[in-house]
């Protein structure tokens, strides 16, 4: 009896030790920016010592293009003696995590400098994340070097929050290969409504097998973001002025969402579409499945598989702005990244000297060429030459200046799946596109109210 | 004297470790979730929460879209599906392999636990490519009998069915390594008996061996149906409980309230709700086990 | 086994059953790991079981390429899955010895609750974990992950 319990409490020390082994093999993200053990003392004086800069992964890459560094890392620590620049980075789940417990008190270090995604900007501004940046913007030489349509949407709630870092905006794409079978001009993509219908009808007469249009329509967030830039052109939008009501329900709205269910009605687009993502149908197109897709994050060329140069890319795939309806204004939806400053920041002079220095024209241009991203400056739209490896940067350029960007709001989340069930109703044929919207409209409004 | 205090305690000293274990991560969660079921707590607020009573079950059985009523539905059937499924396939195979000589079953049971190991974002990502319209392999191998293509994941019908054939794929291999364990262990005498009393091998499996593992056989229906009832990473990962909430199972909308919404405590309610069938289960299969246990005793 | 001797009928039958079964569990996976030994050119379409060329570059680009993920998290997952298993088997060795040894009524009500308790998907943890975890500092560490899953005991559906 006591042999099989000394035995047995072997065991259990064992498996107690096995648990407290901190012995963890490292990996990306809060983990690794962790220490399990004590904290240095935070060592933020009058003079600073440290600005901590929490970035996503891919920014902060060894060996490849860093906004970052080494440039602006070097000469702001020269400029200020003493001072080191920590710059870690995070995928985007990790990132937003890591932001809002640091906020929550539940992680022990606080960023001076936070990367985040535009759409997170609305939410962070209302739990106080973020610093209001008014005063460094007033005095801002770069300020008039930002796209306008970017400059305007960092400010939330009349006031300058967050600075744009990069960009990606949404294109039509196209296969070559099924245009070209079809009898269709390979190198022009529709430009109108009429062109994109006439375009689909040949498709479906000329090829058989093959869809000739395809967007997202599933119960999912990338059904939405491919949505508005046809919502936008028909000088609709999303939310009203002060994002309080939906706006989508109006004449503009009814008419974009109507595209959708008409291309289902005549076929052009099969009503599988209904449980499709954007990432589903990306490579429909790619492998000749799918005639056009509607819209996609930039031109496709940042997904290239291997085996792929871009001269291959660019004899497969056809890309421009989304088709214009008559009587509409071009638009695109934008995405992408920004730069905030920690309101709990104690260094924010500092940091913001540094955001300036990165986020300049010039020194983005490097990083966006090999990541395939947008600059939101003119003076990095301009260098047409440096981008030359994107074959279509020439209509992304285009396409910049014309960025519409959804509200930044906490509830966003919810809101957006309100909006996909309203749409997926009148594409499934369950309501007509106007009773559809409104409906959505009402439980937006219900949503959103205080 | 100390002796017999020791051996007195010695049953509880064994348990420390599992109880604590079983206290902080399964009972513990549960509890703050049964209480936050009772709160408006949301992702942005779940300390200092206000007491709402039974507004959030009053919310969640009565919602619209989806409603509570069709959520059940799609569940049960859903879970019916996969029970019956695994349990065919899972209980077919293991009895055609028993007859199979003892090297070939180990090699083909090594490949059928396959599926079972797998996680289940990834059967659910690969069935949802295996699925997909255009250029999946399910509609690929149908194109050549002149099929047209299936849209399998939109029509509510088919997307249940599609969803039940890939769960059914992730399960039925804990069926099988089950029932093959219990007919292993079938003592020969009885077969042999019905063989001399010239049964065929059907009557034999029917009449003799499926009761001889009854217990194990309820198992594994156990097993399967609260694998079942338990589905989340797969549904997700290939419909999101959609399109138009028509494979929205009990804890894909547990989930959607609780993360996509925000609302903590509508999510809780929901779990609380999954508890009382989770209890009757459990309840259920203690008796049944205890029946079994005793008759075979 | 040669207790029961099938006609030749049978045996034809139970091959062909057995033989579409295979088929069913692996043909999926075979698919699957076509896709990802076929060059990117042939893309996804047209798929043919057997692709025309093989490559590894897909493998190797997705673990040691510029964006590669490395071997860390096969790392990861063989660390955390051997542990929570190893601790599960430990707890599970302890407390069903105990409950088996000895008389204890408690043990019913116990195994009743717990037992419901595991059915509940995993995901309704979620929550009410992460909140335990913040306030003990468990959170973002190996050992929080590896105590989850332990807790659990098992998990059919991953």
């Amino acid at each position: 009896m006591k042999k099989r319990l000394m035995a047995l409490m072997t065991i259990v020390v064992i498996a107690g030790s096995a648990c407290s082994n901190t012995a963890a093999p490292a990996s990306s993200g809060a983990a690794a920016s962790q220490p399990a053990a004590s904290q240095p003392a935070a060592a933020s004086a009058a003079t600073a010592t440290k600005l901590v800069v929490w970035a996503r992964n891919y920014t902060v890459e060894a060996g490849k293009a860093q906004p970052w560094a080494p440039d602006p890392k070097a000469k702001l620590e020269a400029a200020h003696p003493g001072l080191t620049v920590e710059l870690s980075g995070a995928t985007s789940g990790d990132q937003f995590n890591r932001i809002e417990l640091s906020q929550a008190g539940a992680v022990a270090d606080k960023p001076d400098i936070f990367q985040l995604d535009n759409i997170w900007l609305g939410q962070f501004v209302d739990e106080g994340i973020t610093a209001n940046l008014d005063s460094y913007y007033a005095n801002w030489a770069d300020k008039s070097d930002i796209v306008p349509a970017y400059a305007e949407s960092t400010k939330v709630k009349g006031s300058q929050q967050a600075v744009w870092f990069y960009s990606d905006i949404r294109m039509m794409i196209w296969s070559k290969d099924v245009f070209k079978r079809a009898g269709l001009d390979p190198e022009k993509g529709p430009a109108t409504w009429d062109e994109l219908m006439a375009d689909a009808k040949a498709i479906k007469d000329k090829v058989p097998g093959v869809n000739p249009v395809e967007f997202p329509a599933s119960s999912e967030e990338s059904t939405v973001d491919r949505f508005y830039s046809y919502l936008y052109m028909t000088g609709s939008n999303i939310l009203n002025a002060d994002n309080t009501k939906a706006a989508f329900n109006d004449a503009g709205g009814q008419k974009a969402l109507q595209l959708y269910v008409d291309l289902v009605k005549q076929g052009y687009a099969p009503k599988a579409v209904l449980s499709e993502t954007a990432d589903d149908i990306y490579p429909h197109v790619f492998s000749g499945k799918t005639g056009i897709m509607l819209a996609t994050v930039g031109d496709g060329l940042g997904s290239l598989p291997d085996g792929f140069d871009v001269s291959k890319f660019q004899s497969t795939i056809g890309a421009a702005l989304p088709p214009l309806c008559s009587g509409c204004q071009p638009a695109t939806t934008a995405g992408g990244w920004m730069l905030a400053i920690n309101s709990a920041s104690q260094n924010k002079d500092v940091a913001w000297e540094y955001i300036s220095a990165v986020t300049n024209g010039a020194n983005m241009v490097p990083f966006e060429v090999e990541r395939t991203r947008i600059p939101v400056r003119t003076t990095g739209l301009a260098q047409a030459d440096a981008f030359k490896a994107d074959p279509y940067f020439a209509q992304e350029a285009e396409a910049a200046k014309v960025a519409h960007f959804p509200p930044f709001i906490a509830k966003y989340t919810s809101m957006i799946e309100i909006l996909w069930t309203g749409m997926q109703k009148a594409i499934n044929g369950d309501l007509p596109v106007k009773d559809a919207l409104d409906q959505a409209a009402a439980d937006v409004d219900t949503l959103l109210a205080p | 004297m100390a002796h017999r205090a020791l051996s007195r305690a010695t049953p509880w000293l064994l348990l420390i470790l599992p109880l604590l274990l079983l206290f902080l991560f399964l009972l513990l969660p549960y509890l703050l979730t049964f209480y936050y079921s009772t709160t408006g707590a949301t992702i942005g607020r779940l300390l200092n929460v206000q007491q709402v009573g039974l507004k959030n079950f009053q919310a969640v059985l009565s919602s619209h879209a989806p409603s509570f009523l069709s959520v059940v539905g799609i569940t049960a059937v859903f879970t019916t599906g996969t029970l019956v499924g695994s349990m065919a396939l899972g209980t077919g195979l293991a009895l055609a392999l028993h007859t199979v000589s003892a090297g070939l079953r180990s090699a083909l049971l090594a490949v059928f636990l396959i599926p079972w190991v797998i996680a289940a974002v990834i059967i659910g990502y690969t069935w949802r490519l295996i699925y997909d319209p255009a250029i999946g392999l399910a509609n690929s191998a149908l194109e050549p009998f002149g099929v047209a293509p299936v849209a399998w994941l939109t029509e509510q019908a088919s997307a249940i069915a599609a969803l039940v054939i890939a769960n059914v794929w992730a399960g039925y291999g804990i069926v099988l390594l089950v029932v093959s364990g219990a007919l292993a262990n079938v003592p020969p005498n009885i077969i042999l008996a019905g063989q001399v009393d010239g049964a065929s091998y059907r009557r034999i499996v029917r009449r003799v061996i499926l009761p001889a593992i009854r217990p194990t056989f309820l198992l594994a229906g156990l097993v399967a149906l609260v694998s079942g009832l338990n589905t989340f990473d797969l549904i997700y990962a290939m419909t999101r409980g959609g399109p138009l909430y028509q494979t929205e199972t009990v804890a894909l909308e547990m989930y959607r309230l609780t993360a996509q919404k925000g609302n903590v405590g509508q999510g809780a309610a929901v779990t609380v709700i999954l508890f009382t069938v989770s209890l009757a289960l459990a309840v259920a299969y203690v008796i049944i086990w205890r029946r079994e246990a005793r008759k075979w005793n | 086994m040669e207790l029961v001797r099938f006609s030749l009928g049978a045996r034809l039958l139970r091959a062909v059953g057995v033989a579409l079964m295979l088929a069913f569990a692996v043909l999926p996976l075979l698919w699957v790991i076509s896709i990802a030994l076929r060059p990117g050119s042939q893309a996804i379409y047209p798929i043919s079981i057997l692709p025309t060329s093989l490559t590894l570059d897909n493998v190797w680009g997705v673990l040691f390429g510029p964006t590669g993920i490395g071997l860390g998290p096969y790392r990861n997952a063989a660390f955390y899955g051997l542990s929570s298993a190893v601790i599960t088997a430990v707890a599970s060795t302890l407390g069903g010895y105990a409950l088996a040894r000895y008389n204890m009524r408690a043990g019913e009500g116990i195994l009743v609750v717990i037992l419901a308790l595991s059915f509940l998907p995993s995901a309704s943890r979620i929550v009410p974990l992460f909140i335990l975890f913040s306030a003990s500092g468990l959170y973002g560490t190996s050992q929080g992950v590896i105590l989850a899953y332990a807790g659990r005991h098992r998990s059919a559906s991953g």
